[in-house]
């Protein structure tokens, strides 16, 4: 167990820079998540990270000791791939072995330890199986069970969980924080899935094209986006974007944005007269009560999930496409509409106009339109 | 944003690993160098054997010498080989008989080859077996085959003239070996037999990467048999048809054995390609500044040919 | 989809005949060597010997030196086989996963020298190999041969590897392996039907060769392999096709052998190597 420093990693592939510039500080046993959408450079820091790649300047330091030269295989890290990469002609229990044989083990011992793993994975049947006859996900339980029978000082996962089907990926990504909390090593895990970012994370790094965009908790990252990559990549369904000026009557600094009126801080003031982008999720707007001011829209397409509904709508002239969802980027989701995501909603809301409005606590985010940079 | 910046520690520990020369090739900084280091032996194999010989047959063409020298410049150089060979006509005859060879045994093997995987690429019981079967002559020595043949093709009791005779193919037992035209028919025969198989075996592995759901798409659109096969099976075998092309063309024009044993290149010269020419002035006459040359055409010749070949084949695979 | 009748009996008819023209040779050569002397010129010929003579074959160990031609053959073939695959193995790893702009054109030099032809070589070699006094020697053929094979294996074998996941050998190294252990403890045995096919390749180009045996070796009766030996010895023997086609069914006899058995694996090694 150990705590982590990057510091200041580059690497380039001749000209294109994959990693500018990176500095982090992982505390011992937190479990960080790098998230952004592919490309952006969080698996080639993980790679540097394992030592399966060369940084092109910088260092890490993993429990006080410089290991940036080290080779992989004396790092003392363990990892966990997107394939599983289990090693075909070998047992289970060979697989699972196989570290603590590199290391010099005794033969007793590893097959106690691969037992005591097996079984706080819930694998202790298939150990004399090869990987050829496991499902996805008993194949992902042996690539867990072959990382932490070694007690390792670091754990990286790169995407462990995006060849899972979606319902036992769920329950995977609760068993792997679980494991995580209760033996407490440090882990940096890789994903491009915002949900496992936000649900798995001590501390998400959001990533896109090799520069890190904000570290925080899931809460700051979901509350106090940096950004407006940040605001839009966190969060499902995407955050709002709509452009508006920003004036100032009697009742104090608001945005006007297609007749709604959007309240905002004095922060807002520098940019009085000007254009800024207003960011609103989807959670945050409601049905309007019929006095107060509304946005009256016509949806494109309401999907209803008993509970909640999604409606969809557009706003030309005002929505501003967002640049990001999703794993690939300048995919914008839903071909830049908006979407109000309602609460239990009583009457039927096909066809006609409804009116949205803003829910009473709910903050409203503004971004510079050049810098794309929160306003704060 | 306060974690971006973090002061640095003072100074860490830095683990130093030894390893050959005090290089550790299994650090992430040194890959490549393990990278090059894996080719050497590759390389200083084929340095030696291929490519030092190959600038000594360059050396040598250019000399007038009886036997192999391996120094450079030990002689006086002089273009008196290319000059002799240029006006020879023995060298535009083994010209002329390689061109034909290339064109007639590279054109039947490759559509014997392509039968032979398709056939063998159906479903039906004992496909196994037959698809063993169907390529083992490629694993029979080409000494041995030419042998066996020699006995099938004897003028006076030779299986096949008595089979031909049998059918009423022919009226008299044919000199297979003594007269040009069946000569070269026999070289023919022995080097389609001899040479399908590996073509069916590169276009069986070609045929078994195709996904199945390509011809369920196309059986779907209404595509019969035919259509399938040039729609689908076609243009998807081209890079392997390219790849086999590539090495029959090259295997035909460089062979030694199956000529030198089964007719020497006689009857007068119809069978005397240019590898045979060169192995001859080298190893019978001993006039080896002269074969050198002629092994310096066959190499320009080969490298034209696959050049061409693989512009050609690579155009098809996109 | 279900063959009609006759079109299943048209489809085995057609393997059925094709089967029997590729493997006429080979039948004939089995039925001649087991014929009496006297019935090789019976018109019409027998397809089946009457009076199988198998002392045809010990007459064959005992007038000529057919043993120790194929233990020279089988020296070669193994010596040249193994140098041979330790350096495509060792370079074919590095074209599939250390790729850099100039491996890659060592990649192409490498299948390039492919290309020259053999009987060009052969002149400063036999040079060469006088030079180094190995004339005669085994050695010379092992050389030339192990040069032989390295570069389409080492293509095959580069396929191969290309098959199997970086991550196999990155998922060694954290765990403790060198970059030698990940290859030889994870990547070869994950790569074992690709080395069969690539090992059968090259044996079956060592052991068919005759131009180098010839060149090199002719001098030497005691170094003979067994192509060398039999196309001298059918010389020897014109007439006595009995014994000529004995000879030439025990030379053919290893490698038809070892491709009954490793067959199914060339198949996959050829994709690899040829295909894409």
């Amino acid at each position: 167990m150990a705590d982590i420093q990057i510091q200041n990693l580059n690497k380039r592939y001749g000209t294109f820079q994959a990693l500018h510039d990176m500095s982090l500080d992982v505390k011992d046993g937190e479990f960080i998540v790098f998230v952004g959408p592919s490309g952006c450079g969080k698996s080639t820091a993980l790679k540097i990270l394992a030592g399966l790649e060369a940084a092109s300047t910088g260092s890490i330091i993993i429990g006080g000791e410089d290991v940036t030269e080290l080779a992989p295989a004396k790092r003392d890290i363990a990892m966990v791939f997107q394939n599983y990469a289990l090693y075909p002609h070998l047992t289970v229990r060979q697989n699972i072995g196989f570290g603590l044989m590199m290391r010099g083990t005794d033969k007793k011992q590893i097959n106690q330890r691969v037992e005591r793993a097996a079984q706080a994975l819930e694998i202790s049947d298939l150990l004399e199986r090869r990987p050829k006859a496991l499902s996805g996900g008993q194949r992902q339980r042996v690539a867990l069970g072959r990382a932490i029978v070694r007690e390792p000082r670091v754990f990286l996962m790169d995407e462990p969980l995006s060849n899972l089907d979606a319902a036992l990926r769920v329950q995977m990504r609760a068993e792997i924080t679980a494991l995580q909390r209760r033996i407490g090593v440090t882990t940096i895990y890789v994903t491009h899935d915002q949900t496992e970012a936000m649900t798995m994370a001590d501390r998400i790094v959001i990533m896109r094209k090799g520069v890190v965009q904000q570290i925080g908790s899931p809460d700051t990252l979901f509350n106090h986006p940096a950004n407006m990559f940040v605001a839009g990549f966190i969060g499902s369904p995407a955050m709002n974007f709509l452009s508006g000026k920003v004036q100032r009557d009697d009742r104090g600094l608001n945005i006007d944005a297609g007749g709604l009126r959007l309240p905002v801080a004095e922060a807002a003031a520098a940019y009085l007269g000007k254009t800024v982008i207003c960011g609103i999720r989807p959670e945050s707007l409601d049905l309007a009560r019929d006095d107060a001011p509304a946005l009256e829209i016509t949806p494109t397409l309401v999907e209803s999930l008993g509970t909640e509904a999604y409606v969809h709508f557009k706003l030309p002239g005002q929505q501003v496409a967002t640049a990001v969802a999703g794993e690939h980027e300048h995919q914008p989701l839903g071909n830049g509409t908006l979407i109000a995501r309602l609460y239990d909603v009583g009457t039927p809301l096909s066809g006609g106009t409804i009116r949205l409005g803003l829910k009473p606590q709910a903050s409203v985010h503004l971004f510079d339109p050049a810098t794309e940079q929160a306003i704060s | 944003m306060t974690d971006l910046s973090q002061p640095r520690p003072a100074t860490a520990p830095v683990r130093r690993s030894s390893g050959l020369f005090g290089i550790d090739l299994a650090s992430p900084r040194h890959a490549r160098k393990l990278g090059y280091l894996l080719l050497l032996p590759a390389v200083l194999l084929i340095l030696g054997i291929l490519v030092y010989p190959m600038l000594l047959a360059i050396e040598i063409s250019f000399h007038d010498v009886k036997f192999a020298t391996l120094s450079f410049g030990a002689s006086e150089y002089t273009l008196k080989n290319y000059v002799k060979l240029f006006t020879s006509s023995d060298f535009w005859n083994a010209i002329g008989v390689s061109a034909k060879l290339l064109v007639v045994v590279t054109t039947i093997s490759m559509l014997v080859g392509l039968g032979a995987a398709l056939l063998v690429n159906q479903q039906f019981r004992g496909r196994g077996v037959a698809r063993m079967l169907i390529a083992l002559p490629w694993a029979i020595p080409e000494v041995v085959a030419v042998i066996t043949w020699l006995w099938i093709l004897d003028a006076s009791f030779g299986i096949l003239n008595w089979m031909l005779l049998k059918l009423g193919l022919i009226g008299l037992p044919i000199s297979w070996l003594n007269q040009p035209l069946p000569a070269f028919s026999a070289v023919t025969m022995v080097m389609v037999w001899k040479g399908f198989p590996f073509i069916s075996i590169m276009i069986l592995a070609g045929l078994q990467s195709i996904p199945e759901e390509y011809y369920q798409a196309a059986r779907v659109d209404g595509a019969n048999v035919w259509k399938r096969f040039i729609w689908i099976t076609l243009p998807c075998l081209m890079p392997v048809l390219g790849v086999s092309l590539v090495l029959t063309v090259l295997w035909v024009f460089r062979d030694f054995s199956i000529i030198n044993v089964l007719t020497g290149g006689g009857p007068v010269g119809a069978t005397e390609t240019l590898a045979i020419m060169t192995y001859e002035e080298a190893f019978s006459f001993f006039r080896m500044g002269y074969a050198s040359a002629l092994g310096v055409v066959t190499l320009v010749i080969c490298a034209l040919i696959s050049a061409f070949l693989v512009k050609k084949t690579s155009h098809a695979v996109f | 989809m279900k063959r009609k009748l006759w079109q299943s009996i048209l489809l085995y008819a057609t393997v059925i005949v094709a089967c029997a023209v590729v493997l006429f040779p080979v039948y004939w050569m089995v039925v001649t060597s087991l014929q009496p002397p006297g019935s090789l010129r019976a018109y019409p010929p027998h397809f089946l010997p009457p009076d199988p003579q198998w002392q045809t074959y010990i007459r064959l160990f005992i007038e000529t030196d057919i043993l120790r031609w194929m233990a020279n053959s089988a020296i070669v073939a193994v010596t040249a086989t193994g140098i041979s695959m330790v350096a495509a193995v060792l370079a074919g790893y590095s074209l599939s996963r250390y790729q850099t702009k100039s491996s890659e054109n060592v990649g192409l030099f490498i299948l390039m020298s492919k290309m020259l032809p053999a009987t060009m070589l052969i002149i400063p070699l036999f040079g060469i190999m006088r030079s180094l006094g190995l004339m005669g020697s085994l050695w010379s053929l092992i050389f030339a041969h192990a040069t032989g094979i390295v570069p389409f294996a080492t293509w095959m074998l580069k396929g191969y590897f290309d098959s199997i996941p970086n991550e196999l050998e990155q998922a060694a190294q954290v765990d403790g392996c060198t970059p030698w252990g990940a290859l030889f403890r994870v990547i070869l045995p994950v790569a074992a039907p690709g080395l069969a096919a690539t090992s059968l390749y090259g044996f079956v180009l060592s052991w068919a060769d005759y131009l180098f045996a010839r060149t090199f070796l002719a001098n030497n009766a005691d170094s003979w392999t067994v192509n060398l030996g039999i196309a001298t010895f059918k010389g020897e023997y014109q007439t006595d096709w009995n014994l000529v086609m004995a000879a030439s069914l025990l030379a053919a006899l290893p490698i038809m052998i070892a491709y009954l058995f490793l067959q199914r694996f060339l198949v996959g090694g050829m994709t690899a190597g040829a295909g894409k």
